[in-house]
């Protein structure tokens, strides 16, 4: 990754939060007043009414929001899985029609390939792709070294732990060397302190390879712990509600979670969280 | 596709491993095992002598061994056996690629599934008549049962297993650009492949079934029809060798994709 003089100027002064420069204008994703409905039975539900921001080149941005309120959809959108109804989402500067080459998804749920190997699994974004085997292999086993999961190259999925697997799919998400790395949930099935391990982890392997990073979550403390910017969304038709930036140092280490200013910023999280949390039960309550 | 694996699996592949795992108990398994037919021996060695119309085990056996060795016994066996395996491999290419559609495909499916499922109950024996009529009897009619036999429960074991195929590998092979072929041959089907073989055994002994029971009805050739005509002249000895064949051959042939099954399902 190339990045400007000017960037490395700024992140001196600010230490922390890397402001977008001129350099940056068209990198990283833009939204530009995206809006997604859904078909159902009975006439469309709108699930997200209008968002618009950008995650500039390398930073790495939370999505938080009440249940429901169309965090993945958004997620699935700038994956191409989804078209909007009105707006666009554009990749440095292209507009999103379908998947792309420099983005890639890691999901909620087990993703992992039950009948292949740990390798075969990381090595299969690549496949697809139609890289030879000797050289997907070869590039599998360096990423398998970085997200720790060496010695178990041969290993089935079954023979993984929930968050071993999830390692994979970060790993096989890693291998096609995205720009953005889009997670939907991705710790949202682990066990708290499993949780806790594998951010730090994620945080590490995001040190080393700088992608640009959107996180959904509905963790507060996750979304501070990793992001340099937690999105907070409206309850459903979905806005964005605001932007807290997260003005923490980095490397971070889980102890930061204890500072003051991790709890100024989960409080003020919260107290914008809670109205739409609030919000969206309310609507919950009022369906038959 | 759930994060955890399933638990009865998961105790049962335990349980076995612990039965072959350790190395005083390596017998264990096999040999609880062959007592259900070694039961069934012993029941036939009580009963053969107490009456005229059960033969005794050996004299069963030895007219097997005759068969083998004066030779009678092979036109009927290799005719029962092309047919079995004729008509089961045009169950298989059909049933297989047509299940795969009516699987994936949202009209192929509401067009088709509830014709196919309504013909299941039909007995398809009904239609050898109508096979023999237009064939007459021979290999060609036999043969055209057999693949009809076969060929219902693949079909609805791969339309079953494809549909079921997990959303979120389906999402995650979509957001990696798979094509159409890749998703085909690199996610719906291994994933489904497990339930397929289910089907597809289940469809080979039916076509066994589908082509004894078409040579007793009418037949040129083929063990049924060996069958039924050692009955008729009440050779019973010869009548149960028969039948001893078609029931080791149809148990051996069934394992064989058992194990193939257990193997894609680990």
């Amino acid at each position: 990754m190339t990045r400007s003089p000017s960037t490395f100027q700024s992140e001196t002064h600010a230490a922390t939060t890397r402001r977008p420069t001129a350099a940056d204008e068209g990198r990283g994703v833009r939204f530009d007043g995206v809006q997604v409905v859904y078909p159902t039975s009975d006439g469309s539900i709108e699930a997200i009414r209008e968002v618009s921001g950008a995650i500039s080149d390398g930073r790495f941005v939370s999505l938080i929001g009440p249940s429901g309120c169309g965090k993945s959809t958004l997620l699935d959108v700038v994956g191409g899985l989804r078209r909007p109804a009105a707006g666009t989402v554009a990749i440095n500067g292209e507009a999103v029609s379908g998947p792309r080459r420099d983005t890639a998804m890691v999901f909620q749920e087990d993703s992992t390939l039950h009948w292949r190997t740990v390798l075969s699994n990381v090595a299969f974004g690549l496949e697809i792709a139609g890289v030879p085997k000797k050289e997907r292999e070869t590039r599998a086993r360096e990423i398998i070294n970085l997200v720790g999961l060496s010695g178990f190259e041969d290993r089935h999925p079954r023979e993984l732990s929930g968050g071993m697997k999830q390692r994979v799919a970060i790993a096989r998400a890693l291998l096609l060397d995205p720009r953005i790395l889009l997670m939907d949930e991705p710790f949202g099935a682990l066990d708290q302190q499993t949780r806790m391990f594998i951010g730090r982890e994620l945080l590490r392997v995001w040190d080393e390879t700088r992608k640009s990073v959107l996180f959904v979550t509905h963790d507060i403390q996750e979304a501070i712990y990793l992001s340099d910017e937690v999105w907070i969304m409206t309850a459903r038709p979905a806005v964005i509600k605001a932007i807290v930036p997260v003005d923490l140092d980095r490397p971070r280490l889980p102890e930061i979670m204890s500072s003051p200013r991790f709890h100024e910023l989960s409080t003020q999280v919260w107290e914008l969280l809670r109205v739409e949390s609030e919000k969206a039960l309310n609507i919950r309550g009022e369906l038959p | 596709m759930t994060v955890t694996s399933d638990p009865p699996a998961e105790t049962a592949a335990l349980a076995a491993g612990q039965l072959e795992g350790r190395r005083e108990r390596r017998w264990a398994l096999p040999a609880a095992r062959i007592t259900v037919p070694i039961a069934a021996l012993l029941i036939w060695f009580a009963i053969a002598p107490i009456t005229d119309l059960v033969p005794s085990p050996a004299a069963a056996l030895a007219e097997l061994w005759q068969g083998f060795a004066d030779g009678w016994i092979y036109p009927g066996l290799a005719s029962t056996a092309t047919a079995v395996l004729a008509g089961f491999g045009i169950g298989v290419l059909t049933g297989f690629p047509l299940g795969y559609l009516l699987g994936r495909n949202r009209i192929a499916n509401r067009i088709f599934e509830p014709l196919i499922a309504g013909t299941f109950a039909v007995p398809r024996i009904i239609l050898y008549p109508v096979l023999l009529t237009l064939f007459g009897v021979g290999l060609l009619a036999e043969t055209g049962m057999v693949a009809i036999s076969a060929f219902f429960p693949i079909i609805m074991a791969t339309s079953a297993a494809v549909r079921q195929v997990s959303e979120n590998l389906l999402k995650l092979g979509r957001s990696l650009r798979a094509n159409r072929r890749q998703l085909a041959t690199k996610i719906v089907i291994p994933d489904a492949a497990p339930a397929i073989m289910v089907g597809i055994r289940i469809g080979f002994s039916i076509s066994f079934i589908a082509a004894i029971i078409a040579e007793l009805f009418a037949a040129k050739e083929g063990l049924g029809l060996m069958i039924s005509e050692a009955y008729a002249a009440l050779e019973l000895p010869r009548m149960y060798a028969i039948v001893l064949l078609v029931m080791v051959i149809a148990f051996v042939g069934n394992i064989l994709l058992w194990s193939l099954e257990r193997r894609l399902r680990s």
